[in-house]
């Protein structure tokens, strides 16, 4: 799933509760919800649906999401008659737990179901009013849509969003240096990178993919430099946060979370060596 | 001891030669050169980055193709360019180096690039211009009498290390007319400041320089000799136009003893790479098949010269 998770910092284990990534799970005897959540957003959002034929499939697919995503804690959302008394999915779901604290090693915190079920009942309408890569939203797609990462964090996300849409036009990407407005001020940057267009421009949808939108005059350079390979049939633009700020007139048309961010803050991503995605904010 | 080319804050203001500029400098230069390489395979191989900026080619000694370099590098970048020839112009009708110079500058220059038969010339006008509180007017060394031909040298570099990747386990020899040659200078300038273990120079005693080994290369009369086990053999220029009196007997007796042939190249290593700064004399200090052969470098070496010119004038304008 191409949904990225947003901490503020890489989480000790020691500190599951105010740090890092939390992955809750919806029990149930044939299919399992799981959502993500962490403490910089202060909200959870449904990541993806385990459908489970055996026990051994249905904690490969666990395994596989727990890799991926390092959470520092695992929730469980316990079901229970109205009258909060317990029944016979409660007993097989406190098994599930227990399973799954063995298994994987990991805190395991259950919770009440009930007195969530509204809150993501509210989650998931936003979630698909936002951005979130469905089927039906793959077929709207033209089928030679290119995706462009602007470099560093936007190439990250758009490899993610890349094989999470199944695209064949291979992946675009641009270092936008050569491009940007304030070069008679500072000069170029250290570290370029080379851009990379391995797909004819010309008369092509093409989709700009950054981390995070703040004054929008990234996006007017990239916008420069592809114009430079050719004249593309339309350009969209995803992005994972938007920080508000623009001194542009820039609008993505995909936004994974907005977030009020003071100015003089700098929002950036990061990677690990395994791969995971954090998002960390630093004084500029 | 101050260095004239570079700013209070370390960053690069004039490139006037090799010597003296630190490796972290050098390998910025080619790092910033990689990306522009791409730009010539684009739709419109054209960035925005001097746009506005007015470059002066000041070339007070003929060259086509160096002048031809710079001109589409700076035009790559969006810059203006104005080609003077000064042979044909004020400083044949009597107008001083420096008067030329405050003249552009009154035409408000932004950069010059400049080739002059005297030695130390680009450094005399980087001076002037710090004199005359002008330091946002960059000066670009590109070829000043015997002494050094920096942009050149980074070129070379720049092959070499598109081709080699690590500077540190390479044998380099340099070929034929050293004494002559402001090439060479900036060549055994910027292999020894980035590491490479072991330089050779090789070709008659009246073409090296009687202290060579005082540059930290070692010397090589015979070219079989000097030639095993090389990683890489760049070649010079045998340069007729700066021989004064009888250094050598006649451009065939050259060939034979340091003509880069077939045969001699089977003495270098099986993958050695043959550079040459152009224009080539054939069959006078390279023969045609190996010019045309398998190991020389010499065409890439060409394009790459107008990224890294285009690095350049980029860690120029923006310092």
């Amino acid at each position: 799933m191409p949904l990225l998770m947003v901490s503020p910092r890489p989480s000790p284990p020691s500190r599951p509760a105010e740090d890092g990534t939390v992955l809750a799970f919806d029990f149930g005897s044939k299919r399992i919800g799981v959502a993500i959540g962490a403490t910089l957003l202060r909200r959870a959002s449904a990541l993806t649906t385990i459908e489970a034929e055996t026990n051994e499939t249905r904690f490969a697919a666990i395994a596989r999401l727990i890799q991926e995503w390092q959470p520092a804690l695992l929730v469980i959302g316990l079901p229970l008659a109205l009258d909060g008394t317990e029944h016979k999915m409660t007993a097989r779901c406190r098994r599930f737990a227990n399973q799954l604290h063995g298994r994987f090693g990991l805190p395991v915190v259950l919770t009440d179901e009930r007195l969530t079920s509204a809150v993501a009942d509210t989650e998931l309408r936003e979630a698909g009013l936002g951005w979130r890569v469905r089927k039906g939203r793959v077929d709207a797609l033209h089928p030679d849509t290119a995706l462009v990462g602007i470099h560093t964090g936007g190439v990250w996300v758009a490899e993610r969003l890349h094989a999470a849409l199944g695209l064949v036009t291979p992946l675009g990407s641009l270092d936008v240096s050569f491009y940007r407005d304030d070069f008679s001020r500072s000069g170029l940057h250290a570290q370029l990178k080379t851009s990379d267009i391995p797909f004819e421009v010309e008369d092509r949808p093409i989709v700009i993919v950054d981390d995070v939108l703040y004054t929008g005059r990234t996006i007017r350079a990239a916008m420069n430099e592809i114009f430079d390979y050719g004249r593309p049939a339309r350009i969209d633009l995803a992005v994972l946060v938007d920080r508000g700020g623009r001194e542009l007139p820039v609008c993505p048309r995909w936004l994974a979370q907005t977030l009020q961010i003071e100015e003089g803050k700098n929002l950036q991503l990061e990677r690990s060596e395994t791969g995971v995605l954090t998002l960390r904010l630093a004084d500029a | 001891m101050h260095n004239p080319q570079l700013n209070k804050d370390g960053a690069l203001q004039h490139l006037l030669t090799i010597d003296g500029l630190p490796r972290e400098i050098l390998n910025a230069i080619l790092d910033t050169a990689a990306p522009f390489t791409e730009v010539a395979e684009r739709e419109v191989k054209k960035l925005p980055l001097l746009r506005g900026k007015s470059i002066f080619n000041l070339f007070f000694e003929n060259s086509t193709r160096t002048r031809t370099t710079f001109e589409i590098a700076a035009k790559r970048l969006s810059a203006d360019v104005i080609n003077l020839n000064i042979g044909t112009s004020s400083a044949s009708k009597g107008e001083s180096l420096l008067d030329t110079v405050d003249n552009l500058c009154a035409m408000q220059a932004d950069m010059f690039v400049v080739r002059h038969a005297m030695s130390g010339a680009p450094f005399l006008m980087a001076k002037h211009l710090a004199d005359t509180r002008q330091e946002h007017i960059h000066v670009i060394n590109a070829g000043d009498g015997r002494h050094a031909h920096p942009t050149q040298g980074l070129l070379d570099m720049y092959t070499i290390r598109h081709y080699k990747k690590d500077f540190t386990r390479l044998v380099v020899a340099i070929v034929g007319d050293v004494l002559h040659s402001r090439v060479a200078r900036s060549q055994i300038g910027a292999l020894t400041t980035l590491g490479v273990p072991e330089v050779r120079v090789i070709g008659p005693k009246t073409l090296i320089p009687a202290d060579a080994d005082r540059l930290g290369v070692r010397v090589f009369h015979d070219m079989r000799a000097g030639l095993k086990d090389v990683d890489v053999v760049m070649m010079l220029r045998l340069q007729n136009e700066r021989m004064q009196g009888a250094l050598l007997p006649s451009p065939q007796e050259f060939f034979k003893y340091y003509g880069l042939t077939v045969d001699k190249l089977a003495c270098a290593r099986p993958d050695a790479i043959v550079m040459h700064p152009g224009p080539m004399n054939r069959g006078v200090e390279i023969d045609s098949a190996v010019a045309d052969g398998q190991h020389a470098v010499i065409l890439p070496q060409v394009t790459f010269g107008i990224a890294v010119r285009m690095a350049v004038m980029c860690m120029l304008a923006g310092s």
